[in-house]
């Protein structure tokens, strides 16, 4: 009976009471578009992220090289006023001592005066606004040197040298060097308003309200939250508060932190780091909790709440090569260091590293408040190289494993023109397999009195050593490094070849900033050895250094190698010291769809190379197929392309399309491709006595004696094992290649359906 | 809701893995059951509701890949959207069932608590404290339970047809149907007995 009455009332009160709370259709669109477009966009960014690039990953580590240009500010020791200078930086002093340099944003815009003071120094052909809020902004032109100062009384200006000139509500007027000016008062609120010179009340009369306090403290520019356990919603107490500035372009910087204590959990940041800043909150027994970005550029909204959880745990044990204990090695997660790079060594004597452990006497440690997630953990030790472990899910349940090795080594020597030593020279060494990782792992010297310089403990990878110049271009040498031994670059002002200099412009003639470029040899069959790379200045110069005569391919390289399109050509003749040589961006492209032959669906997250064969064939550009499958190449050259396509869905094999005609002047032609059947097949690469090897690079030759690669990074894991997808039904040679080994292709015919394991072997090189 | 033709780990990583087609039908798998959830717990305040939706959706696509499939994606959803609301309600002072049912009549409390043993007078049917519980009922009990109740008595499918639609049978779907009345009884009870603790 109590059933009936309440099936009885269940029908009522849903028949009758029941009004559905509906999202309107205007929300559900508008929400279901964000969604969708999110979704692409992080699984893009995921993608780029897990996905080196096919033949041209060393076309990144140009790319990687630029990216020091930004990282020399916090590396190693401080850069100086005259070093910033001499590299063509404007540069600010901070309150504490330090230099570092104006970004190419407040370059353009102006850099924002923080109490109690900031010096600005110019050099050649560059100069800068400083913008001291609700008073004026100073001019500072090229070569020129000014100290702003608040004092007591209000804001005051010293021009060291060169030319500078205040501008406010009252007008304009010029600075004179050597002299102090008084260039706005603090204001007195209980003095009378007639205390003021009437010469000051005239130039404050048309905005009076607009007097700054004693202490810049603009209300505006304060960013206040409150820090709560996730859980309870109980205030956290104790904790830290970290800004990162963005990275804008090639430059990133440490992050700013505070340490906050209050009851109630609240805390107040007055005149925060200004521009997009990402937020870190740390405190102990907690997770470290990543909020997100802030645009500060913006006045702060209300208070932000921070929910802290207290994560996970991991457990592992740090042995070195031969299974023994390494005591006291710092276990870190790549993912919870609020930074943008780690030095290989000694990372947390610079970075903020608030998730961290040490390993005991037996080598155990406990990795404690980790978020949820995936991980890229990294253990460090004395004597020895770092090693990582990639993809831990946290939380983990079984104990993780980090074995650390002996490592190799780089050095060189650095000489100058003359050919003596040059000392000093600021040497970075950074890791090529950054897409591995979630930071970038890099490691800083300098040169000594003879010019030298030496790293030692390098995991073995393959390595670029970049040299910071007396100019803006970094000098870049590829280094392979081997455990146990020393490989070298050597790096000389005395230039044999060629400086390739000239302008990036867009197809308007503009000139196009920050833009990261690559000069490679044309007929190259080593893409590791036979590439420069530049970056271009806020003008769009450009310029390459001791350029050897020869046929160069001119390619544009987004961060990280995430877009590369070959736009030129050029030919630097023998014996020729200078080559002026302007780059315009072409305005040529193609899409193409990729289908499936038999079903006619789209095929997405296929990898396409592009070829250009005109007069001979070269690699022009790679991408990879929407969830539409398709793929639109841009910056074209007109010209005949050929396009390979390599699925990674099962079923599918490869194709190679006709050729194809690109006319910039000319709509931009779409190619259908269809991929008939085809499947995968695994490689298992070991050395003579069996043991797989790791990081081996395989192919495949066709019959027609064409190679395939079938994956940006077509590598073998630490099984040996690579599995290939997509190949068609033929014969195959399978090929693999690691640096210090060599081996024989091994033959196989391959028809879909097939499940082969090729087994291949490769052995060490004997010693010259 | 639509039964989802993947398991719910499958869909989380057709999601990671960019899928459209499995994106699209977990948006609007969810997005009802979802709003409603979220409705109630914020006083049916609809401009507070579209954003906390939004909000869930975009960080659930964030952590999408800490999803180890020990509850329901829908669970899991809402998990995230309960967040979001006590986020909210400390930041502002939430209109709660509580204060909607303030006026609520204590005779009227005393009828609906007994929903399993008498038949509800129709003058109580009609009133939007009423309306507004068997809302925020409904929006608590997990999906398949909602969508059973809407199947039988909003959309008044039978038996057989709320069976072919989940692709269960017909014994299974009548199981469903009545383990869905006993929880909306209980959670209404409980409802009326909190004057307003939803969430």
């Amino acid at each position: 009976m109590k059933g009936d009455v309440l099936e009885h009332n269940v029908r009522r009160l849903l028949r009758k009471s029941y009004v559905p709370a509906l999202p309107t259709p205007t929300f559900r669109d508008r929400l279901e578009a964000l969604f969708l477009d999110e979704l692409r966009r992080r699984t893009q960014a995921g993608r780029r992220r897990r996905a080196p690039v096919l033949r041209l990953a060393l076309a990144a580590a140009a790319a990687v090289a630029a990216l020091f240009l930004g990282w020399h500010f916090l590396a190693g020791a401080p850069a100086g006023r005259a070093e910033l200078l001499a590299r063509g930086a404007v540069a600010l002093g901070l309150p504490d001592g330090r230099w570092r340099a104006a970004s190419a944003e407040e370059r353009a815009h102006g850099v924002a005066y923080a109490a109690p003071s900031l010096v600005a120094v110019t050099p050649e052909q560059a100069s800068l606004h400083v913008l001291v809020a609700d008073a004026g902004e100073l001019f500072l032109h090229e070569r020129s040197a000014a100290v702003l100062e608040t004092r007591a009384d209000g804001l005051h200006a010293r021009i060291e040298h060169g030319r500078a000139e205040w501008l406010d509500a009252g007008g304009e007027r010029a600075l004179v060097p050597g002299e102090d000016t008084h260039l706005e008062r603090a204001p007195a609120p209980d003095a009378p308003e007639d205390a003021r010179s009437p010469a000051e009340l005239a130039r404050r009369e048309p905005v009076p309200e607009l007097a700054p306090p004693a202490v810049p403290e603009d209300a505006a520019r304060v960013v206040l939250g409150r820090v709560v356990d996730a859980e309870s919603g109980a205030p956290v107490t104790r904790f830290t508060v970290a800004f990162l500035r963005e990275r804008v372009g090639n430059e990133t910087y440490p992050p700013e932190r505070r340490d906050f204590e209050a009851e109630d959990g609240r805390f107040r940041w007055p005149d925060p780091p200004s521009g997009k800043q990402r937020l870190f909150v740390h405190a102990p027994d907690y997770a470290l909790c990543a909020a997100g970005e802030l645009d500060l550029t913006q006045p702060p909204g209300g208070e932000l709440v921070l929910e802290l959880g207290r994560g996970a745990d991991v457990r592992g044990l740090v042995l070195d090569e031969g299974g023994a204990p390494v005591p006291d090695a710092l276990v870190i997660s790549e993912n919870e260091a609020p930074t943008d790079g780690l030095f290989f060594d000694d990372a947390e004597k610079l970075f903020w590293l608030p998730i961290q452990a040490r390993s005991g006497p037996d080598g155990r440690f406990e990795l404690r408040h980790l978020g949820p997630g995936l991980h890229t953990l990294r253990a460090t030790a004395r004597d020895l190289a770092p090693a990582w472990a990639l993809g831990v899910a946290v939380p983990a349940t079984e104990e993780l494993v980090l074995r650390l090795g002996p490592g190799g080594t780089i050095e060189g020597r650095v000489t100058g023109a003359d050919g003596g030593p040059s000392a000093g020279a600021e040497i970075v060494v950074v890791a090529m397999d950054q897409v591995q990782h979630t930071r970038m792992n890099f490691g800083v010297t300098r040169t000594d009195a003879q010019g030298e310089y030496r790293f030692e403990r390098l995991p073995p990878t393959t390595m670029i050593v970049v040299r910071l110049g007396s100019g803006d271009r970094p000098e870049v040498v590829p280094v392979q490094v081997r455990v146990g031994q020393v490989a070298r670059a050597d790096f000389t002002d005395r230039r044999t070849g060629a400086r390739v200099h000239g302008r990036l412009l867009d197809a308007a003639g503009r000139p196009i900033a920050q833009q990261n470029l690559g000069l490679f040899v044309k007929e190259s069959s080593n893409w590791d050895q036979d590439w420069v790379a530049s970056t271009t200045r806020d003008d769009g110069t450009f310029a390459f250094e001791g350029v050897a005569p020869g046929a160069y391919l001119v390619f544009l390289i987004d961060e990280m190698g995430k877009g590369v399109r070959c736009v030129d050509e050029l030919a630097v003749p023998p014996e020729w010291p200078e080559l002026a040589h302007d780059v315009r961006v072409p305005g040529g492209a193609l899409t193409l769809r990729v289908r499936s032959a038999a079903t006619g669906a789209p095929v997405p997250a296929a990898g396409v190379v592009l070829v250009h064969v005109d007069g001979g064939v070269s690699f022009s550009a790679h991408g990879g197929t929407d969830e539409r499958g398709e793929f639109t190449f841009r910056d074209l050259r007109s010209g005949t392309y050929m396009a390979e396509v390599y699925p990674t869905t099962p079923g599918l094999g490869y194709r190679d399309t006709g050729p194809i005609e690109v006319d910039e002047a000319g709509p931009a032609p779409i190619l259908e491709v269809e991929l008939g059947e085809g499947g995968p097949v695994t490689v298992r690469v070991t050395t003579g006595d069996g043991r797989p090897l790791e990081g081996a690079l395989v192919s495949f030759r066709d019959e027609a004696g064409d190679e395939h690669n079938f994956g940006r990074l077509p590598a073998t894991g630490d099984d040996g094992r690579y599995k290939a997808h997509g190949l068609r039904a033929g014969t195959y040679h399978a090929l693999a290649r690691l640096d210090g080994y060599q081996g024989t292709p091994v033959t196989f015919r391959y028809e879909p359906g097939l499940e082969l394991e090729i087994p291949l072997v490769l052995t060490p090189v004997p010693p010259k | 809701m639509q039964p989802t033709p993947l398991g719910d780990l499958a869909l989380r990583d057709a999601l990671l893995a960019g899928d459209r087609q499995a994106a699209e039908g977990f948006f609007r798998g969810n997005l009802g059951a979802l709003y409603e959830f979220v409705h109630y717990r914020v006083g049916g305040n609809r401009a507070v509701a579209e954003d906390l939706v939004q909000d869930t959706f975009l960080t659930a696509l964030e952590r999408l890949s800490a999803f180890d499939g020990r509850s329901s994606l829908h669970t899991w959803l809402c998990g995230i959207a309960k967040n979001k609301i006590r986020t909210h309600r400390r930041r502002q002072r939430p209109v709660l069932m509580e204060d909607l049912l303030a006026e609520a009549d204590p005779e009227i409390e005393a009828i609906l608590l007994l929903v399993d043993r008498e038949p509800l007078p129709e003058a109580v049917l009609e009133r939007e404290d009423t309306k507004e519980l068997v809302g925020a009922t409904l929006s608590s009990l997990p999906p398949d339970y909602r969508e059973a109740l809407v199947q039988k008595y909003v959309d008044e499918l039978s038996t057989a047809e709320m069976a072919a639609r989940s692709g269960k049978n017909e014994k299974a779907a009548e199981s469903t149907l009545h383990r869905a009345r006993l929880a909306f009884g209980r959670i209404f009870t409980l409802l009326v007995k909190k004057r307003g603790g939803v969430a």
